[in-house]
């Protein structure tokens, strides 16, 4: 089970001696289901299972932050946009109008984020 | 008479291996009296001062061109229609299959760049792998034999000062880790099986896993839900995208190496523990073999799990076992040092300019 790949090594007795620690081992699916049962195994299988729906948590936040960011670029003239004086305003309208759709979705969008996360964050509430 | 060489490819990102290439090949053809910049369509914030958008690309007609194949994308296919003189540099596509059950859109793509790297391969005059394995996927895909040139791997990038927050929470226990996108080809769910029945023998060890994933990934979900299943909460940690010196601190404080990756066109990580002094257990599969040379320990793809953690038990238990691995190490990280590697470039550059 090991590619022989350095002469300086005995490979023969290299197998030998792995496979009698593997045996050693034992069951490995076996050792899994009794550490798994394991009361304080299961209290950290707990705490895993929120520690990882709280990361989601945050990602989706930061999704609904970086949406909240563009949505206001389209209110609003883009700092780079200034320079333009009054030819700014016709310019972000006509974007608007141009991209109408995309902000239907990117709201659409923004609208299924808010409900995953109020969702997490009922799910913390049971689980905590 | 060529004055200029630039380099193109789809993505740039700091710590990205490929990209990391471009710097050092830029470097050299640089330090050769040509002028050379880098263009991608993808760039990272924090590499943006490094490269310029693709988009700014206009090469003039005696300028020379290196592209970095990694990926499809529209900059491979206007590499190819512009006349110029070129190279490509080849650094493996993973093969779909691998993403198709977890990422079926990311899975259409690789195969659409397998396709079209058939298509643009013909308009260079130059091409080059990064292995030799990867030489043998290119000349599959396209009919053209590439020459090999490695990555380098310069030791001086990785003398970074462990950052100490990572230092601190360094465990008592024996800690394994490996280096990589957390993605579908990196046979994680192998290595944490094998991790799983290395904790029958050393119930205080961490498997930490160090590079970037994506929360709502199926594939990172099916790897926490393993570890969920597998009973090994809190002992495994799931880094993420770390700063160099960070990763220098991981490096610095683990114990053993293990990658058992099913798909690698290199594997820079691996020559990275090299330089670190951790001993490298990887499996005998892709470019790896190749990349360790005689070095490290190699198991083959019948390895059950507790054979690997019994491998991995002996390794760090055997000092003779570990000065033989480390001594292979030593002098195999040499191979691809800037001095090693760097002859073989210039004869690329000289080529391509000529």
């Amino acid at each position: 089970m090991i590619r022989r790949n350095n002469p300086a090594i005995d490979f023969d007795g290299l197998e030998r001696r792995v496979r009698e620690v593997s045996a050693a081992i034992g069951d490995v699916d076996a050792a899994v289901r009794q550490r798994a049962e394991d009361p304080l195994v299961r209290r950290a299988r707990r705490a895993e299972q929120v520690a990882f729906v709280r990361e989601v948590l945050a990602d989706v936040d930061r999704r609904l932050e970086e949406n909240r960011a563009r949505a206001a670029s389209r209110l609003e003239l883009p700092p780079r946009l200034r320079v333009l004086g009054w030819l700014g305003a016709p310019l972000l309208a006509t974007y608007n109008y141009l991209f109408k759709t995309q902000r239907e979705i990117d709201a659409e969008h923004s609208a299924a984020l808010r409900a995953t996360a109020e969702a997490l964050r009922v799910t913390l509430d049971l689980v905590e | 008479m060529i004055a200029r060489i630039d380099q193109t490819l789809h993505t740039f990102v700091a710590g990205d291996a490929v990209s990391d290439n471009a710097l050092f090949v830029r470097g050299i053809i640089r330090r050769m009296g040509f002028a050379s910049d880098i263009f991608a369509h993808s760039i990272g914030e924090s590499v943006a001062s490094e490269v310029r958008p693709f988009i700014e690309w206009s090469p003039a007609k005696h300028d020379a061109i290196v592209h970095h194949y990694a990926i499809g994308s529209n900059v491979a296919g206007r590499v190819a229609r512009a006349k110029n003189r070129s190279a490509i540099v080849y650094h493996n596509v993973t093969p779909q299959a691998f993403f198709r059950p977890f990422d079926p859109a990311y899975a259409d793509l690789l195969e659409m760049s397998r396709a079209e790297l058939r298509a643009v391969a013909p308009a260079f005059d130059i091409a080059v792998a990064d292995s030799q394995f990867n030489a043998l996927d290119f000349e599959a895909l396209t009919g053209r034999v590439a020459e090999v040139v490695p990555i380098v791997v310069d030791p001086h990038r990785l003398e970074r000062v462990p950052d100490p927050a990572v230092m601190r929470r360094r465990r008592s226990g024996t800690t394994w880790l490996s280096v990589g996108r957390v993605v579908p080809n990196k046979g994680l769910l192998r290595l944490i099986d094998a991790f799983a029945a290395y904790l029958s023998l050393d119930a205080g060890a961490t498997l930490a896993i160090v590079g970037r994933y994506t929360v709502d990934d199926p594939y990172y979900r099916s790897l926490r839900e393993r570890v969920a299943a597998q009973g090994l909460n809190g002992r495994v940690v799931f880094a993420g995208g770390v700063t160099a010196e960070a990763l220098s601190a991981w490096f610095s404080s683990s114990d053993v190496y293990v990658s058992l990756s099913e798909h690698e066109g290199f594997c820079v990580p691996l020559v990275e523990a090299m330089w670190y002094d951790l001993p490298v257990v990887a499996a005998a599969s892709a470019a790896m073999p190749e990349t360790l040379g005689s070095s490290g320990l190699l198991v083959e793809a019948h390895a059950t799990s507790g054979e690997i953690a019994g491998l991995i038990t002996i390794l760090l238990g055997d000092t003779v076992l570990r000065s033989r691995v480390m001594a292979e190490q030593r002098e195999r990280r040499r191979s691809f040092e800037p001095a090693a590697v760097t002859p073989l470039l210039e004869e690329v550059v000289r080529r391509l300019s000529s």
